[in-house]
């Protein structure tokens, strides 16, 4: 057997190996065995037809066809061994020659190979944005929000009430020339049972909506027209139009929110060991909001870095991967779709587009996402990173006590293999993802030092559930 | 009644998986006229195939026939057929 490798474009080799005459003419033996049991040939019992007759009825090139089929698995196996390629997929059978000699030729694609370039010396700025009062003013709003007493009203809509509407509307108007969005009639809002708060400081929907609707009673229909600001980023394509809205008001609600004082800080910490006072939750929210803001920070910053790595980096990866790539993420919209009752081919229907199209639309998201994961596993494999068993299991009982009672149903659950080694991943990427930000911000241990046991574990807790939202889908 | 010439002797060669086995062992089938004798057979045979004929068995196989309800209906015909036993030679003819 003869074998000879070529490195081709995108990734791929290809192989053009050389057999002996002898060795198809057996095959073609084995093959034409096969292909009498499939044929049927007037005369013969199935599988008994013997060679020459075979050959006369289905014709040399469909018995050479088989052979090379019953052949090129081995072939290619041989000439993987022989050839010393690292394949990352399948190959595929490029052409057979008969002339001079029975020839395979395949393609391979190949391993992606990663030159990180010098990442170690990659240095950027860290900053965590300080925690604004407005921020912690309206986090404390919200758990008012959420602790406010609701209770329903017999009087007409006043400010500061809940309502809960049927919304109708449409545009008045055609879109000023050269712009885009819905013609005259079209429908812009349409709701059912929509709960609106109708607060002064945050208006709804559209200045002016709170006003028009003062006044109007329980089971009451009212029509008004509003027009939008010119604001394109706010209110997208109804920026600078009027619209017409028929508004049906079901239910209206006074809404109380609890003042804000130790008595209230007390009450929703009622079940903590020690009630809080005012200031002391106000501190704390301060504190949670500062490590929630440094947590993505840290993600977006590792994102960054990232971004500078994979620049710096060299990736060279077969079309195969790229279409695997695409492929999951076909896959995963699938998911997606299938939990709002959509399949994807439904999806496909409604937006016309076929497999093809979003493949393409996919694809360079797809190859930026490969580029990323693959320069990340480079980075772990070169960080040495590792996960141990210790930190797994410190992570499943990390998830386990958010479930109390039934955790030692979950437990059989998140201790089955799969789930282990996609736990393993996502620690490793985290890992990998902290230490590229501890690289850029010069904080990084020797290449090759031991990981401190329990200081990765511990961040991990922190910040692992902002990581993982920010972190990129992919993985291996 | 018209001479048989020899060209009209022999129909078509039997190949079945039985006649097949024959040949390996020098004897081949065809199907002949019906109104073919041995030695007209073995003449043809000699004359097309350039071959010795060592014997000549032949035979009349039976129509095959079929029924619906009253009414019988032929298969397929009846047909002559001789089991050629060559003395030496071979006929290409059956690729053995």
């Amino acid at each position: 057997m003869n074998i000879q490798t070529e490195r081709l474009d995108n990734h791929i080799a290809r192989l053009t190996v050389e057999i002996d005459a002898e060795r198809l003419e057996k095959a073609k033996q084995t093959a034409a065995r096969k292909l009498s049991g499939r044929v049927n040939i007037p005369g013969f019992r199935k599988g008994k037809a013997p060679y020459r007759i075979l050959v006369n009825y289905v014709g040399e090139a469909a018995v050479i066809e088989e052979a090379v089929e019953v052949l090129g698995n081995d072939i290619y196996k041989e000439a993987l061994e022989g050839s010393k390629v690292d394949p990352y997929g399948p190959g595929s059978l490029e052409d057979f020659k008969l002339i001079p000699n029975p020839t395979f030729i395949f393609t391979v694609p190949l391993q992606p190979e990663v030159h990180l370039g010098a990442y170690r010396d990659i240095r950027m700025e860290f900053s965590v944005p300080p925690v604004e009062d407005a921020a912690v003013d309206s986090a404390l709003k919200a758990l008012q929000n959420e602790h406010a007493v609701v209770e329903e009203s017999a009087r007409p809509v006043e400010v500061g009430n809940r309502v809960t509407v049927d919304i109708h509307s449409h545009f008045v108007g055609d879109p000023a020339e050269g712009q885009e969005g819905g013609k005259d009639g079209e429908e812009v809002l349409h709701q059912h049972d929509a709960q609106i708060n109708l607060d002064p400081s945050d208006e709804p929907i559209a200045p002016g909506f709170i006003e028009a609707l003062l006044g109007t009673n329980k089971d009451e229909e009212k029509e008004f027209q509003l027009t939008f600001p010119d604001d394109k980023q706010k209110y997208e394509e109804m920026a600078g139009r009027k619209v017409e809205f028929h508004v049906t008001v079901k239910k209206i609600e006074n809404v109380t929110l609890p003042a804000l004082n130790d008595d209230f800080a007390a009450r929703i910490t009622a079940n903590e060991e020690k009630p809080l006072t005012l200031l002391e939750l106000r501190m704390r929210t301060r504190e949670e909001l500062g490590q929630m803001a440094e947590s993505r920070a840290k993600s977006a910053y590792a994102q960054r870095v990232l971004d500078k790595i994979v620049e710096g980096a060299t990736v060279a990866f077969p079309e195969a991967m790229v279409e695997d790539q695409i492929e999951d993420m076909l896959e995963g919209l699938d998911r997606n779709l299938r939990q709002q009752g959509v399949t994807l081919k439904d999806y496909m229907q409604i937006t016309k587009k076929t497999r093809q199209d979003l493949g393409k639309d996919y694809r360079e998201t797809a190859i930026n996402m490969l580029r990323r994961s693959l320069v990340l596993r480079q980075v772990l494999h070169e960080e040495g990173l590792e996960v141990t068993d210790t930190q797994i299991n410190a992570e499943v009982e990390r998830m386990l006590s958010a479930f109390g009672e039934q955790r030692e149903m979950y437990r059989q659950f998140l201790t089955r293999p799969e789930m282990l080694s996609g736990m393993r991943n996502d620690l490793l990427q985290q890992q990998t993802l902290e230490r590229i930000g501890a690289i850029a911000r010069g904080e990084a241990p020797e290449k090759g030092a031991p990981v401190p046991a329990d200081e990765p574990v511990a961040s991990l807790e922190d910040s692992a559930p902002v990581v993982s939202e920010n972190a990129p889908a992919a993985s291996e | 009644m018209p001479e048989l010439h020899i060209y009209d002797v022999l129909r078509r060669p039997v190949v079945t998986e039985k006649s097949n086995r024959q040949a390996e062992a020098g004897q081949y089938v065809f199907e002949v006229a019906r109104s073919a004798n041995k030695i007209q057979i073995r003449e043809a045979i000699e004359v097309l195939f350039e071959v010795k004929v060592a014997k000549v068995n032949t035979m009349v196989m039976p129509a095959k026939r079929g029924r619906r309800g009253r009414n019988w209906y032929v298969r397929s015909r009846e047909w002559k057929k001789a089991i050629v036993t060559l003395a030496e030679g071979k006929i290409e003819l059956f690729n053995v």
